[in-house]
């Protein structure tokens, strides 16, 4: 799920991570999204990114919800004077002019409001360019939050991310929502993936619900592409595997809840094949509808709600996932 | 939809196939909630006839894996490789204790096999999501997690894989009756056959759908307990833990009607 320009290197853990010596720090993008609206998304990126500043790393959230920006809310920040629609009219080419403080300490946002009618119309060749001029900040990490539904800038928003989050709550709404989401942005990556530009005719056939194939899902494009050429299958099969997202639930009331997220995680390896990882839930709080009508950044102000621990055991977790991968290379 | 030709049992509950018995234990179970009846993750996705098959697949699956022997086997066949530090099954106590019995809640899926299969092989969950959830309790003061702590000492419901089975209902039955002549014999009873166990059943007015949903013992299991059909149950071991909890939902004396059934099953079931 790197971007195909420059992959983004996990962050250093050592001492030297604030140096201010390298032009284009390494850095990590992480990513909320997910089919559904209304899930907790901007919550989940702004108190992640919370999280993560805390921590010690320089921290952008972005507002890539283009035409429905909440993260300036959920952080409590007031609308600024320059956002992203000033970077995309040009009254604004410098994006580091963008960024804004918080009350948190190493933590700034670029956000999407005072946004021209339209943003979220927003052209490819923009969307490269934004994207571009994102990974030359200056921070270790960059959390983008992205809006609901599977269009075409919300897919490409979220592949681009090292980390993919998908935030769901436990309904049948959301639930179905996510694997809309899932299928749209597999079939993205793969029509969109280099190595299988031979296969981009079968893609199209398959991603008609009602094939004459009888493909139903991805596991079923996989055995035709396969049955056609093994090579292709085999390549295939590799760029599926690169499609990592993680799975949040969000609202959490009783252990069932909590357990649907294994259960969606194997569902997901039966039908598209792919890992789904489970890296945590959020329990159902008052705290979190009390700080949004506050317009305060829930861990701030409720900093011995339950969803505190929470959010400290994600963050943990894909900090450590991420830290043995970097081991590996 | 689904790859049968080259998909092992292994595959089908997602597990290793060095994978320990608690782990399979806990795959199948995962596996069984994941494609339920009722299960939300399915929407959308999976219809009956689809959900059906995959039910099948599992069941067929957790009966050979679950088996020491009957998985020796079709490692054999399959050319499974096992490492040699794995222990041999059949030589658990099944009244072994482990330290972890004392921390967990009572709840479906501790059972001794899992105990047992603790004690003997000495490891802790699977390692996918392991101890990462085992931090300090929440403070006021968010820690620094700039740097990855060590692995905090397992506290209450430890990793987050380990607390899905610790919350379930409390009570199956909910009226306990007042048939004193029934009661009564309940109070008498030393043997436990298949066939009481079912009389309490049924006077607990308690289905089998009921008694496996909230136990999470299969409904082809508790039929094969009530009806005695030993070859259709898994090891000894596991039997012993599937008569347990029943007993402990029909809320009748777990250990005499562990031991008044077990002791049938050995003087006549030889495998």
């Amino acid at each position: 799920m790197s971007a195909p320009q420059s992959p983004a290197a996990p962050s250093d853990f050592s001492q030297d991570f604030q140096s201010d010596t390298l032009p284009t720090r390494l850095k990590q993008v992480w990513a909320v999204g997910g089919g559904k609206g209304g899930v907790g998304k901007s919550l989940i990126a702004a108190n992640l990114a919370i999280c993560l500043a805390r921590g010690g790393n320089k921290v952008c959230a972005i507002d890539l919800d283009l035409g429905c920006a909440n993260l300036h809310t959920c952080l409590g920040t007031e609308i600024p004077a320059l956002t992203l629609s000033d970077f995309f009219s040009r009254r604004e080419p410098d994006i580091n002019k963008v960024l804004v403080p918080t009350d948190i300490p190493n933590l700034f946002l670029i956000s999407g409001a005072q946004d021209a009618v339209g943003v979220a119309n927003l052209k490819h060749t923009q969307k490269s360019k934004l994207l571009q001029k994102l990974h030359e900040l200056d921070a270790d990490y960059l959390v983008f939050d992205l809006g609901a539904g599977t269009a075409y800038n919300t897919l490409d928003f979220f592949l681009n991310a090292d980390v993919g989050i998908l935030a769901l709550i436990p309904e049948p709404t959301s639930i179905e929502n996510t694997y809309r989401f899932i299928k749209s942005a597999y079939y993205r990556k793969l029509k969109t993936a280099e190595s299988l530009i031979d296969v981009r005719p079968l893609l199209d056939m398959a991603m008609d619900q009602k094939n004459t194939l009888e493909i139903r899902s991805p596991a079923d494009l996989v055995r035709e592409v396969t049955k056609l050429s093994p090579e292709m299958g085999l390549r295939l099969r590799q760029e599926i595997m690169q499609f990592r997202p993680r799975l949040m639930i969000n609202q959490v009331r009783t252990q069932s809840d909590i357990d649907v997220g294994f259960s969606i995680k194997s569902v997901c390896k039966k039908y598209f094949g792919i890992n789904l990882e489970y890296v945590g839930y959020l329990d159902y709080d008052s705290a979190v509808w009390q700080s949004v009508r506050k317009r305060r950044p829930l861990l701030l102000e409720f900093p011995t709600c339950k969803l505190v621990g929470n959010f400290e055991r994600v963050v943990h977790h894909l900090l450590h996932q991420e830290k043995q991968r970097s081991v590996d290379f | 939809m689904f790859d049968s030709e080259s998909t092992s049992y292994y595959d089908i509950l997602d597990i290793k196939p060095d994978a320990s018995p608690n782990e399979i234990r806990q795959a199948y179970l995962r596996a069984k909630a994941a494609y339920g009846k009722n299960s939300p993750a399915l929407y959308s996705l999976f219809d009956a006839a689809d959900t059906r098959k995959v039910i099948e697949q599992l069941e067929q699956a957790y009966l050979v894996l679950s088996n020491p022997e009957k998985r020796k086997e079709y490692d054999k066949i399959h050319g499974f490789l096992k490492p040699s530090h794995l222990v041999q099954q059949h030589s658990l106590n099944p009244a072994l204790t482990s330290p972890l019995s004392n921390t967990r809640s009572s709840h479906a899926s501790s059972d001794l096999a899992e105990h047992a299969a603790q004690a003997v092989l000495g490891t802790s969950f699977r390692t996918s999501v392991d101890d990462l959830f085992s931090v300090e309790p929440s403070e006021p003061r968010i820690p620094d997690i700039s740097r990855i702590a060590p692995k905090a000492p397992v506290l209450h419901g430890g990793s987050f894989e380990e607390r899905i089975g610790s919350i379930q209902r409390a009570h199956l039955v909910r009226d306990l009756q007042a048939d004193p002549v029934f009661e009564e014999s309940i109070i008498r009873e030393t043997a436990f056959r298949g066939e009481f166990l079912r009389k309490v059943r049924e006077y607990r007015k308690v289905s089998i759908d009921e008694l496996s949903e909230f136990t999470k013992i299969s409904r082809s299991y508790i039929n094969a307990i009530e009806s005695e059909e030993f070859k259709a149950l898994p090891a000894a071991v596991y039997v012993r833990g599937f008569v347990t909890q029943i007993a402990k939902a029909l809320k009748l004396e777990s250990e005499k009607v562990a031991l008044g059934y077990m002791s049938y099953y050995k003087s006549t079931y030889k495998k």
